[in-house]
């Protein structure tokens, strides 16, 4: 177990960051189910990389950002890596994304960051106020990876999270920047 | 009546019809009594004891149930003939040790052995259990303490006056709220020492509205004052803090019945030679081992927990359960076949009858080597009804049910759960509360050895109050079972006292320079995760951990009516599918200045997190201890 690399998830109040972490992880999330606002939880995963190894992930999920609520800043020197969630149905929320992505820039100092996107609630076609190709033309200027997923369909969270773990335990990034004082705790874990 | 009794033991057992008791019996206790009653119209308060309160508490004890003990008592005694043989065990376990021995033996269960002895255990520990004592408590160490000193001057002793001078300043800086006389009379403190109230019980000594409570000739309906940091029960709590609790309880009980005057005269048990296995006449303790290898974790024996669930397969409408016996030969034989065949799962549990059942969970508890109670605290358990008031003698209940030994007290809970589901039944089975425990009672209390020992007259008296002893196990198991908060107090001074002890070695302080050091440094570095946790908190957060799960950690926002069952329930707000059972799970409160305890679902979260700053919280698998 030891270290984990861990991953921060973070984005605009309830655009469906707990529901995809636990979808993710233990694939019985209710849609449609009553929002509860997470202060700040803290999952643990062993997802399978494409190299076939076992990887550990430590998932921070962290509490809904609204226009006066950032994200605190210690989250940005902990992190290994984000996960920006947005939902299609909600501008205001792709609009926080692209904040957050300019911060991590800023403060990331030298250390390698992996970020990735992910556009949730694609169900809601009906409701939907960000288009993909709009985003996906944001995503390559940022030069990060963008997923419409949906908490329905659990096949579409996996492919984002093992890229994820991929790129963050390459071997070469990973003993790169050893961070000072990293504790993590033992812990059993769901795989995916 | 002697006449009687000698008629039935020189019949031969074998012969004894139930038909044949039945005709014997009425005239029986018929005479037994009218010779209880003349022992009641003896003077009860011979040790000045208000005379209201006993004979209240007994007389509501109908006569026409007193009967039925003496029935059950015959059905003993006819059980016992059966057996026949000369037991060796009937040599007496009751031992009253010498004076001064007996002080030691208690000062070394008060874990106060240093006292008298300097090489027994660290005296360090001892400072700390000293320190947190309270007035009372201390007396009775005090009055302990000084009668080995008497006996034995030559040895060379700190005096008692710089042992006690620590405790007594601090006291005064402690200071245990003063009581309030004016809480209603029902609410049971758990706040203050029970001592401490009786003391100032005794020295207010007006009858108050307590005269009135206990005229009442039903059983009041006690309840706990509403503890918001959370009741303890038995098994929540870590086995060092539970030796601590042991202490701790013991030197309030001997308090307790100092303030009263009653003299606790212990038993030591005298070893026995005993059976190694099997299942009846086995000590509980080996027979919890035996079971634990093939159940990890039992803590009631398995073959009381069978027949408990055998009784209640049958039915708990039965009218008469528990108190018609069983057939003598039945019962005999099936004793012996389960002897041999109940581990290899081979006996036929269909073929049992009820009221057989019934007859072999009494002999169960009967035949165990040493009395459920224990013979240590046997003599206490009867002293319990000699305290002045309903309340002194609940508390005092409390705190010797906390004395027995683990698996006595848990088999005690079992059977008590178990009467009160056959009571909960009372309209079908007629088996209200006072006839259960009229029933009882002599199976609880009689043991080998015990009932040669005393006269007829002791036997008589014995009658009501343990059926009296039993009836309040029954009725307050709820409030028996739990440890009160002034002793969890006392244990989270003691544990702090003993941090401030260890934080002054060098090495820690060493350790503390370091960390200062440390914390000096220009803070560049990122911030370890440990720190994100301290500011959330100050930001109005607990931290709950649960590492034995995937979601590993969870920030839940502190609020004045945040319980325990609600973190409980957000953990598992998501994954309600998953076969985690709740009952299965429990937020503990770890470290600071408990060793580890689980916390009561109605616990509220703040007004613990003020008693224990720096505990951490963890959801784990409830331990089975």
């Amino acid at each position: 177990m030891g270290k984990g690399c861990k991953v921060v998830v973070c984005g605009f109040a309830s655009v469906g960051k707990t529901a995809i972490l636990e979808q993710l992880l233990y694939g019985n999330h209710a849609v449609g189910s009553e929002s509860t606002e997470t202060q700040e939880d803290v999952y643990v995963a062993s997802v399978e990389t494409d190299r076939g190894v076992k990887e550990q992930l430590r998932l921070y999920d962290t509490r809904g950002l609204h226009d006066s609520l950032d994200l605190p800043r210690h989250y940005y020197s902990v992190a290994d890596g984000f996960v920006l969630v947005y939902s299609v149905d909600s501008l205001e929320s792709f609009k926080k994304v692209d904040i957050l992505k300019k911060e991590i820039d800023k403060s990331r100092d030298k250390k390698e960051v992996m970020v990735i996107v992910l556009g949730n609630k694609t169900d809601l076609r009906e409701r939907r106020q960000v288009e993909l190709e709009a985003a996906q033309q944001w995503a390559r200027g940022e030069k990060v990876k963008l997923w419409e997923v949906s908490v329905t369909e659990r096949n579409s969270l996996i492919e984002p999270f093992t890229m994820l773990t991929s790129r963050l335990t390459q071997p070469q990034s990973k003993s790169a920047f050893p961070l000072p004082g990293r504790k993590s705790k033992g812990t059993a874990s769901n795989d995916i | 009546m002697v006449w009687l009794v000698v008629f039935i033991t020189h019949l031969n057992p074998n012969k004894i019809h139930t038909e044949l008791v039945l005709i014997l019996c009425p005239s029986f206790f018929l005479s037994r009594r009218t010779g209880r009653n003349s022992v009641q119209s003896r003077p009860k308060n011979a040790s000045g004891k208000p005379p209201y309160h006993r004979c209240n508490s007994q007389d509501s004890l109908d006569e026409l149930f007193m009967d039925e003990y003496w029935t059950e008592v015959e059905n003993i005694t006819l059980s016992g003939e059966g057996k026949g043989d000369a037991e060796p065990q009937e040599e007496v376990q009751l031992k009253v040790p010498d004076e001064g021995e007996q002080e030691k033996a208690w000062l070394t269960e008060a874990g106060l052995a240093t006292l008298f002895d300097e090489s027994a255990s660290d005296p360090e520990d001892m400072m700390g259990l000293l320190f947190t004592l309270t007035r009372t408590q201390a007396a009775a160490v005090e009055k302990r303490f000084e009668t080995i000193r008497k006996r034995n001057k030559q040895h060379h002793i700190p005096d008692v006056r710089d042992i006690f001078k620590l405790p007594g300043t601090l006291e005064s800086k402690v200071s245990l709220p003063q009581q309030s006389v004016s809480e209603p009379e029902t609410d049971i403190n758990l706040e203050l020492s029970f001592s401490d109230q009786a003391l100032s019980y005794k020295e207010g000594s007006k009858a108050s509205s307590e005269a009135l409570t206990d005229t009442d000739d039903k059983l009041p309906n006690f309840k706990l004052s509403r503890d918001k940091t959370g009741l303890t029960k038995m098994g929540d709590l870590s086995p060092q803090d539970m030796k601590k609790v042991h202490r701790l309880v013991l030197i309030e009980m001997t308090a307790l019945f100092d303030t009263a005057g009653i003299d606790l005269k212990a038993h030591k048990a005298v070893k026995l030679k005993v059976k190694e296995s099997g299942l009846f006449g086995v000590p509980l303790a080996t027979l919890l081992e035996q079971d634990q290898r093939r159940q990890p974790g039992t803590k009631v024996p398995i073959i009381l927990q069978r027949l408990i669930s055998h009784i209640e397969e049958e039915g708990l409408g039965t009218e008469g359960l528990l108190r018609i016996p069983g057939s003598a030969t039945r019962v005999k034989a099936v004793h012996v076949e389960l002897e041999g065949k109940f581990y290899e799962g081979l006996f036929s549990w269909e073929s049992l009858k009820q009221h057989d059942a019934a007859s072999l969970l009494k002999l169960f508890i009967r035949e165990l080597p040493h009395p459920l109670l224990t013979v240590e605290y046997l003599s206490a358990f009867m002293a319990v009804l000699k305290l002045p008031t309903k309340k002194q003698q609940l508390q005092a209940l409390n705190l010797v049910v906390l004395l027995l030994p683990e698996s006595s007290r848990d088999v005690l809970k079992a059977l008590m759960e178990f009467f009160q589901r056959v009571i909960d039944h009372k309209e079908q089975n007629k088996m209200t509360l006072n006839n259960v425990a009229v029933v009882m009672a002599p199976n609880i209390f009689m043991f080998k050895g015990f009932c040669n020992k005393i006269s007829m007259q002791q036997e008589l008296s014995m009658a009501t109050e343990t059926a009296n002893i039993v009836r309040l196990l029954i009725r307050y198991q709820n409030l028996l079972w739990t440890i009160p908060k002034f002793i969890m107090n006392q244990v989270r001074k003691q544990n702090t006292e003993n941090q401030k002890k260890i934080s002054k070695d060098r090495a820690m302080r060493k350790l503390l320079k370091k960390i200062s050091y440390d914390r000096e440094k220009p803070e560049k570095q990122e911030k370890p995760p440990s720190e994100v946790r301290a500011d959330s908190s100050s930001h109005g957060f607990i931290r709950v951990q649960a590492p034995q799960f995937s979601k590993v950690s969870m920030a839940v926002q502190l609020t004045e009516e945040l319980q325990a069952s609600d973190v409980l329930s957000r953990f598992l707000s998501q994954k309600s599918s998953v076969s985690v059972k709740r009952e299965a799970l429990c937020l503990y409160e770890i470290g600071g200045n408990i060793k580890e305890r689980c916390l009561d679902e109605d616990t509220y979260m703040k007004d613990l997190l003020e008693l224990n700053p720096s505990a951490k919280w963890v959801i784990k698998w409830v331990i089975q201890r």
